[in-house]
C-alpha cells in the first residue's frame, strides 16, 4: 500500500453534508440571490464583462500598480538569538541579547500579569518600522503519542513521535484582495491569503492601541475560535491575542498593548522553561477551564533578559511532565521590500539549531516506520522497540 | 431536449439571471463539505462550505474560467477560507493522530468509519499520517490534499491555489517525501516541556 493509497483512506469514510446542513446553506445562499435579484447592484452585476482569459498564473497577493509605485524602504530586523549554553549552533551576528541570562523569572512575585506589563513595555520600547513585506524565520517542532498509548504511558519511557523541527522562512504581504498573504522560499511558493486571526494585512496595520477597542476586537474574534464552546471567553482570548502577536504584521504599539489586554485577563500561569533552540524563557500560559477545549493549552514564550516574545506552544494541559506538542521559536522577524529579501543581519544560509533526541523525564521521540498501517503492525512493532527487538529507528 | 449546461455557461448566466448560481451549489456543495469535513472537520466544514458560495455568489462577475469547470475557483475560495484557521486545522489534525478522530466529530460521524477492522487501520493511518499532515507547511498540504482527496489535477490544483504547475510539482514531490517516511526531516528533537505547576 502506497503512501497515497493510504493517504485517500484517511477520512474518506466522514459523511457527507447532512440535510440539515445543506438546506441551511443553500438556504442562505438563496437568500443572497434573492437580494441580488431585487437590488441594483444585482442589475449593475448583470452587466457582460470582456472575457480574460489568464494566461500565467496570477500572483494574487502582488498589487501590481502598488509595486510599481512602491518605496523601497529600509530593511529593518530584530533578531533574536539563543542565550543558553544548550544551543552550540550558531545564530546570526544581530543578536540582541547573547549568553546566559540573569534568571529574573524565578522571582516568585513575577505573575504572568507582570510578565505581560514587561512584556507590553519592552514592545513599546521598539520603534515602528514598515514595508512591503514582513519577514518571519522560526524553528518549528511537533511531537505526539501513538494512538494506541494512554497519556499516562507519556511520561513512562514510552515511545512518542515527531515531526520537525523544520527551519521556517516567510514572507507576509498584503494581497491585491486585501488579505493577508504568505510565502515561503523567497517567492517559489506563495501560499496565498493567510492569517491565524483572519484579519487582513490592513486590518492587522489598523488595530487600535486604545485597550477598550482593542479588548472589544480581542473578543469578538474569541466568539468564533471555539464554537463547540461558547462560553470559552478568557481562553479563547488568549489564544487570538497569541495569534495577532506571533508572526503577525502588527506594530510594537499594537503588540504592546494586546499584552496588557492579556494581562487582564484570568487564568493565566507563568513558568520558566527553555524554548526550542535552547534559549531561557519565561512561559506564559493558559489552561483549559470547563467551559474551555480540553487537553488544548496555548503559552507565549518571552525573554527573560528583555520580555521580547520568542515563541508560541501547544501543550497538552493533561501532561505535566511533557506537554508541549507543537512549538515555534522565532528567530528573526523584519520588514524587507520583496518576499526574497532578507533582513539586515539575516544568514542567507541559516544553520540548523542544535537538537538532542531526548529531554529528562520525557520519552524519546521516534519516527513511525513506512509501511506500518495497522494496529497490529503498530503493537508489535512498539512492542519490539520496548524489548530492544528489531530495529530502532531513532535519530 | 436542452444540453446540460456547463459551470462555465452556468457562471455566464448567473451573471444576467442569479438564481442560475443555485445550480453550481447543487452540483458542488457535497463534494466540496465532504473535502473540507476531511480536512477540518464537521463544523467549519459546515460553515465554510456555506461560506465559499455565498462568496463565489457575491464574487461572480470576477471569475475568470481557466477551463469548464469551476470547481477549482470554488476550491480557491474555499481554501482561503480555510486558511484562516489554519491553527484550528493543525490542532485538529494533531488530535486526529492521538485519537483517531477529529475532536469535534459525534459518534455518527465516528461510525462512518464503518467495520471495527477499519477503524482499526484508521486509527494506525491516523497515528503515521496526523503529524505529518500536521507538520507540513499549509501550501504543501493544500497541494497534496487536493491531489489525494479532491483528486485534482495538477493544471486545476495551480488554479486553484493560485501558483504555477512547477510549484504544484515541487510542493507534492516534497509533501509525497514527508509521507512516505519523513526522508527529508531533521534529527530527532526533544519536546521541551517546563515545570507547569
Amino acid at each position: 500500500m502506497d503512501d497515497l493509497t493510504v493517504l485517500r483512506e484517511v477520512r474518506a469514510a466522514e459523511p457527507g453534508a447532512s440535510a440539515a446542513e445543506t438546506t441551511a446553506a443553500r438556504n442562505a445562499l438563496l437568500t443572497a440571490i434573492e437580494a441580488a435579484e431585487r437590488s441594483s447592484a444585482g442589475r449593475r452585476a448583470a452587466r457582460p464583462r470582456p472575457a480574460a482569459k489568464r494566461t500565467t498564473p496570477r500572483r494574487i497577493w502582488i498589487p501590481v500598480a502598488a509595486a510599481a509605485a512602491a518605496v523601497v524602504a529600509g530593511a529593518a530586523v530584530l533578531t533574536l538569538a539563543p542565550g543558553g549554553s544548550q544551543h552550540p549552533a550558531s545564530r546570526p551576528s544581530a543578536q540582541q541579547h547573547a549568553g546566559p541570562v540573569a534568571p529574573a523569572y524565578h522571582d516568585a512575585a513575577l505573575t504572568g500579569a507582570v510578565v505581560l506589563d514587561k512584556a507590553a513595555a519592552a514592545a513599546a520600547r521598539q520603534a515602528g518600522a514598515s514595508g512591503k513585506y514582513f519577514f518571519t524565520e522560526s524553528e518549528w517542532v511537533s511531537s505526539l503519542q501513538p494512538a494506541t498509548q494512554a497519556a499516562s504511558q507519556r511520561s513512562s519511557g514510552a515511545e512518542m513521535y515527531r515531526m520537525g523541527p523544520e527551519l521556517r522562512r516567510m514572507w507576509f504581504g498584503n494581497g491585491v484582495d486585501g488579505s493577508l498573504v504568505m510565502a515561503v522560499g523567497g517567492g517559489q511558493n506563495n501560499l496565498g491569503p493567510s492569517s491565524n486571526s483572519g484579519l487582513t494585512w490592513a486590518q492587522l496595520r489598523a488595530l487600535p492601541t486604545a485597550q477598550a477597542p482593542l479588548r472589544a476586537i480581542v473578543a469578538r474574534l474569541a466568539v468564533g475560535l471555539n464554537p463547540k464552546y461558547p462560553n470559552s471567553s478568557a481562553f479563547s482570548q488568549f489564544e487570538i491575542i497569541g495569534q495577532l502577536v506571533f508572526e503577525s504584521p502588527i506594530s510594537p504599539a499594537v503588540q504592546a498593548a494586546l499584552y496588557q489586554v492579556a494581562a487582564g485577563l484570568p487564568g493565566i500561569k507563568v513558568t520558566d522553561t527553555t524554548d526550542l533552540v535552547g534559549r531561557p524563557a519565561v512561559e506564559v500560559y493558559m489552561r483549559p477551564g470547563p467551559n474551555d477545549p480540553p487537553a488544548m493549552g496555548h503559552a507565549l514564550y518571552f525573554s527573560p533578559a528583555t520580555f521580547q516574545l520568542l515563541g508560541e506552544a501547544s501543550i497538552d494541559a493533561a501532561n505535566v511532565s511533557c506537554p508541549v506538542l507543537g512549538e515555534s521559536a522565532i528567530l528573526a522577524t523584519g520588514y524587507v521590500s520583496s518576499d526574497t529579501q532578507l533582513p539586515a543581519g539575516t544568514p542567507t544560509k541559516p544553520e540548523p539549531a542544535y537538537y538532542s533526541n531526548s529531554a529528562p523525564g520525557c520519552p524519546m521521540l521516534v519516527q513511525i516506520p513506512v509501511g506500518i498501517v495497522t494496529p497490529r503492525q503498530l503493537g508489535l512493532w512498539v512492542a519490539a522497540q520496548r524489548h530492544g527487538r528489531g530495529p530502532r529507528k531513532r535519530h | 431536449m436542452d444540453d446540460v449546461l456547463t459551470d462555465r455557461e452556468l457562471m455566464e448566466r448567473s451573471i444576467v439571471s442569479p438564481a442560475s448560481f443555485a445550480e453550481v451549489f447543487d452540483r458542488h456543495h457535497g463534494e466540496l463539505y465532504h473535502y473540507l469535513r476531511r480536512r477540518a472537520g464537521p463544523s467549519l466544514a459546515a460553515d465554510i462550505a456555506a461560506e465559499t458560495f455565498l462568496t463565489a455568489f457575491a464574487r461572480r462577475d470576477r471569475y475568470r474560467p481557466d477551463g469548464q469547470s469551476v470547481r477549482p475557483w470554488l476550491y480557491g475560495i474555499a481554501h482561503n477560507l480555510l486558511r484562516k484557521h489554519s491553527r484550528s486545522e493543525r490542532r485538529q489534525w494533531l488530535a486526529y493522530a492521538r485519537h483517531g478522530e477529529m475532536p469535534d466529530v459525534d459518534h455518527s460521524a465516528a461510525d462512518a468509519f464503518g467495520s471495527a477492522d477499519s477503524r482499526a487501520d484508521a486509527t494506525a493511518a491516523a497515528a503515521r499520517i496526523g503529524p505529518i499532515l500536521a507538520g507540513l507547511p499549509a501550501g504543501d498540504r493544500d497541494v497534496l490534499l487536493l491531489y489525494a482527496w479532491a483528486d485534482m489535477s495538477y493544471a486545476d490544483i495551480a488554479s486553484t491555489l493560485q501558483i504555477p504547475v512547477g510549484t504544484v510539482r515541487s510542493r507534492l514531490n516534497r509533501a509525497r517525501r514527508q509521507l512516505r517516511g519523513g526522508t527529508e526531516l531533521q534529527p530527532m528533537n526533544p519536546v521541551i516541556g517546563g515545570s507547569r505547576g
